[in-house]
């Protein structure tokens, strides 16, 4: 260490000085002199500080603005590694720019950083625990990761966390993310709750009812999704996904005629569509196979469940090789007693009290088959689906 | 001499002198701030990762510019300016020259805009503590208040350069006066919130650093902090020695080459720094960013392997500039280490990372700086986040237990003797054994005598026990009574007289055996001994104490010796 001595001050005493060195009698004192002129210091000091700090951050700013913009302009680019450097410098001049800590935690996760991605948002999220955006990203990497119930917390925070822009939109969206989540996940009854505040929530226009009765129907809740699917066509009867959703919901419902006159339509909207043309198939063979379908002759439900039997006895046979079931060939027996085609459609109409009992051998075959050996395609389900419609069940 | 009504005393006047430099150094150090901002911008460019040449050539020609003016213009800003302060305050009668502060301030955003691995906050404490002996000269303080005002002007430094009152004032208390004393304390308090409240004012309130959601996992990480405090304690070492060392060598090199060390040492950091260009400058960006995760294991412990290499040679090269930002930068680091290897050991805990380097920063600063209070406290003011507290005092303690152990002289003080200056260590006065009365006192020869004894009793007394002065215990206080006073007494006649009347004129002070032996010293003077008494019961005689007793105490305590062995017998 280097320093020059010191000057001492004990020269001598001035005249109207004291001998500590202070003016006293009636003259300005020394000490006042010096305070005076340090605070005339501080003065001129803080204007000049001022000065400089104001230039100083707005330069910061300006610098803040010009990275944030490379690293905005290089992810929307996909260069994220690019981004990550332009999006961390212009946090170096902009520390609390949410913005840019949100796109740098975007840029993150788009360059595979997903570790240090987490450690960003989960410090965003400290900070604003209530951010939409961030809980989205969140919820996001969670469900990445397959932890479904932190990914739907985190979605529920966005739901009701703060959007700077759009927020009604945005809240919708993230709520249909959380139900596909839900769905996924199994979590069938969160998913319902969800979408029924979705339904609530959504616009009225068809794409957005479709999209909510999508999303109801995949969580089992038919019914709702018809609805859903019915004020869809309401505001776009011509509308093709809203046709054939609502198609597919009478169809689960089992409601076989409403199914084949929504699918009809569907059909005729897009004629080569292979989903609407198949589910068509099937529930137009189901409404000609069930023999217990109101207004129907005596004769009719006879020939029905006659062919029905014919049919399930032929299925019975070709599953049994491979099967090799004592149930099985149990059924096939109880087919065989009801007789050939014509003789049980013969013994149907003298009496009809065998229909039931003659259909229920042929449920009870269908299901052990569809167990053994896999449904039947196409229109030859329209037996197993019968079989499986609760009224029917042994 | 008559004195004008409503003058200041000198009390009032010190006070409101804290204040006015508290102000002035918080403006000094804004401005400082964003001098070297400045010059970063200008010479290394606004980006974090310069490109190559702005890279070497802004710390090798900062590094000339720097020598330069340090050899021809400011030729006190070497270095980092604590010990400089130090001298000021146990050498040279508070005398910094006004030069410091200008050369210090332009030296430095040279030097640290330009990319030498230092920091700002230890220049910014020799910066206030040079305003504040050139107010207090201009003002023609008093030598004892000369010497104590550059401290309070470095209070207010370094509050104002880490944003941290708290800081300020417990560093300097700690490391540069070392005693606590309601005069200063008050001062120094004052200057401190001055500055960080005009700090503030330019430049927020906002921590220095953001540190992300710290929450103990699990109690067994506590074991992972300790880890972290124990490794902490040997990077610090490492940071110290190799200081140390380089300095030395540098030292020993011919004058001529001071010309050139500075940008030797900025040659090196451009060098490293085009492969790891964190190294650049004080790093707080980089912590910044080791505290939010955003580097992984190996990188972390590169960094800081070579900010100690950086900073090292850019110190020993005297290059003005501080070091506890690359201390905290290395601690940031090797904290985020252990964080990192904590969360890859037990990835079912949720580790915090970002409070490991937190904690990390502290380790280091406790054990380069040896000032374990200042080290909790500052990092609990520079995160604004007190739930750290614990990891922090388990880490710190141990980086300072592993620090003092293996290397028992602080850096600061092996420092300040290569310089050929020999400061008070304040570690050592901390660690110094106090010699209490309890070391020096005896038992007594015999039962003190009541207020109703006779003097001719208490000479029959002191002959039988040997003793030559009679304790006498009356109205409440101990007296005192020599042979050679009974003799004459019993002589004259006055044989029956009552001690209690003897006495009461002349009270002798008592003393407590917990009671440091310099006290006893300086109440010891004129009496042949005193008594030791209970502090719960004053009239409970525990032991004698006389000046041969103490001064025989002090021998025994002393280093080499070995004691008088026997006592002469008295009382």
């Amino acid at each position: 260490v280097e320093a020059e001595p010191p000057r001492r001050h004990n020269g001598p005493v001035a005249e109207g000085e004291g001998a500590d060195g202070r003016w006293i009698g009636g003259r300005l004192n020394r000490e006042a002199v010096v305070l005076l002129g340090l605070g005339l210091a501080g003065v001129a000091l803080f204007a000049l500080t001022s000065m400089v700090v104001d230039h100083h951050l707005e330069a910061r700013e300006r610098l803040g603005r010009e990275w944030f913009a490379r690293g905005e302009s290089a992810l929307g680019a996909g260069r994220p590694r690019e981004a990550l450097e332009a999006l961390r410098t212009a946090l170096v001049y902009a520390r609390e720019d949410r913005r840019a800590h949100f796109r740098l935690a975007q840029a993150l996760l788009a360059d595979g950083r997903v570790p240090e991605a987490r450690a960003y948002l989960l410090g965003l999220h400290e900070r604003e625990p209530g951010g939409g955006p961030v809980n989205l990203a969140l919820a996001r990497l969670e469900a990445r990761s397959g932890d479904v119930a932190a990914a739907a917390r985190h979605y529920r925070a966005a739901v009701l966390g703060t959007w700077e822009d759009e927020p009604l939109a945005r809240r919708v969206e993230t709520r249909f993310e959380l139900a596909e989540l839900l769905v996924s996940g199994q979590a069938l009854d969160e998913a319902q709750a969800e979408l029924i505040a979705l339904a609530a929530e959504a616009g009225a226009d068809a794409a957005s009812r479709t999209r909510v009765g999508e999303l109801l129907l995949r969580a089992g809740a038919e019914e709702r999704a018809l609805l859903e699917f019915r004020a869809a066509l309401r505001r776009d009867p011509a509308s093709f996904p809203a046709l054939l959703g609502a198609g597919r919901a009478a169809f689960e419902g089992r409601d076989w005629a409403r199914a084949v006159s929504y699918l009809r339509t569907a059909a005729r909207e897009r004629p080569g569509d292979p989903e609407a043309a198949s589910l068509l198939e099937v529930a137009e063979a189901v409404l000609a196979a069930d023999p217990f379908r109101p207004r129907l002759s005596t004769a009719e439900r006879a020939r029905r469940a006659a062919r029905a039997a014919e049919a399930s006895a032929a299925r019975v046979a070709a599953c049994l090789p491979s099967a090799d079931s004592p149930e099985l060939a149990a059924l096939a027996q109880r087919l065989g007693a009801l007789g050939d085609r014509v003789a049980l459609e013969r013994a149907l109409r003298r009496d009809p009290d065998r229909l039931e009992p003659a259909m229920d051998a042929v449920f009870a075959a269908e299901r052990a088959v569809a167990a053994r050996c896999g449904p039947p395609p196409g229109r030859d389900r329209a037996l197993l689906l019968l079989a499986a419609e609760p009224e029917a069940a042994p | 001499v008559r004195v004008p009504r409503g003058r200041l005393g000198d009390e009032q006047l010190f006070l409101l002198l804290s204040v006015l430099l508290g102000v002035l150094v918080g403006l000094l150090v804004v401005c400082f701030r964003v001098a070297i901002e400045w010059g970063r911008i200008a010479m290394l460019g606004s980006s974090l990762d310069p490109g190559w040449p702005r890279v070497v050539a802004a710390p090798v020609l900062t590094g000339l510019a720097v020598a330069a003016l340090v050899r021809w213009v400011f030729p006190l800003s070497r270095g980092s300016g604590i010990n400089q302060t130090k001298a000021a305050l146990y050498v040279y009668d508070g005398h910094i020259p006004a030069q410091t502060v200008a050369g210090k301030f332009v030296t430095c955003s040279l030097s640290i805009g330009g990319g030498h691995s230092l920091g700002p906050e230890d220049p910014s404490l020799q910066i206030g503590a040079g305003l504040a002996s050139a107010a207090g000269r201009a003002l023609r303080l008093p030598r004892e208040k000369l010497r104590l005002v550059a401290p309070v002007g470095a209070a207010a430094g370094i509050a104002a350069a880490f944003n941290t009152p708290i800081t300020g004032v417990l560093f300097v208390i700690e490391e540069v006066i070392g005693r606590w004393s309601v005069g200063i304390l008050g001062s120094v308090v004052l200057a401190a919130v001055s500055a960080v409240v005009v700090e503030r004012w330019f430049l927020g309130a906002d921590p220095l650093f953001r540190v992300p959601a710290y929450a103990l996992g699990h109690p067994t990480e506590l074991v992972a902090y300790a880890v972290l405090g124990v490794l902490g304690g040997l990077a610090s070492l490492l940071l110290a020695r190799w200081v140390i060392a380089l300095r030395r060598r540098l030292g020993a090199l011919p004058g001529w080459t001071r010309l050139l060390q500075p940008a030797a040492a900025g040659l090196l950091v451009g060098l490293v720094a085009l492969r790891f260009p964190q190294v650049l400058g004080a790093g707080y960006e980089q912590v910044d960013l080791a505290l939010h995760g955003q580097f992984g294991l190996g990188l972390l412990l590169a960094l800081a392997l070579l900010k100690i290499l950086a900073t090292g040679a850019c110190h020993a090269a005297g290059t003005p500039g501080g070091l506890f930002a690359p201390t905290l930068f290395v601690g940031a680091m090797v904290g985020a280490a252990v964080g990192e290897a904590a969360q890859s050991l037990r990835p079912d805990l949720p580790v915090a990372v970002g409070a490991y380097g937190l904690v990390g920063m502290g380790a280091l600063f406790a054990g380069v700086m040896r000032t374990p209070m200042t080290s909790v406290f500052m990092i609990l003011e520079v995160s604004g986040n007190y739930s750290i507290i614990l990891p922090v005092i388990i880490a710190n303690a141990l980086a300072y237990l592993v620090s003092r152990s293996l290397h028992p002289t602080p850096l600061l003080d092996v420092l300040a003797r290569q310089d050929g200056l020999h400061l008070p260590s304040l570690e050592e006065e901390r660690e110094r054994t106090v010699l209490r009365v309890e070391s020096a006192m005896r038992p007594p020869r015999g039962a003190p005598l009541g207020e109703e004894a006779t003097a001719a009793a208490a000479l029959e007394d002191l002959a039988a026990t040997g003793g030559s002065f009679a304790l006498v215990r009356a109205g409440g206080e101990w007296g005192g009574l020599s042979r050679e006073h009974l003799r004459a007494l019993v002589e004259a006649g006055r044989g029956g007289e009552r001690l209690g009347a003897l006495v009461a004129e002349a009270a002798l002070p008592a003393l407590h055996p917990d009671q440091p032996l310099d006290q006893a010293l300086r109440r010891v003077q004129g009496w042949p001994l005193l008594p030791v008494v209970h502090r719960a019961d004053l009239g409970r005689l525990l032991g004698v104490v006389s000046l041969a007793d103490i001064v025989d105490a002090y021998r025994r305590e002393s280093p080499g010796g070995a004691g008088s062995g026997g006592r002469a017998p008295d009382g």
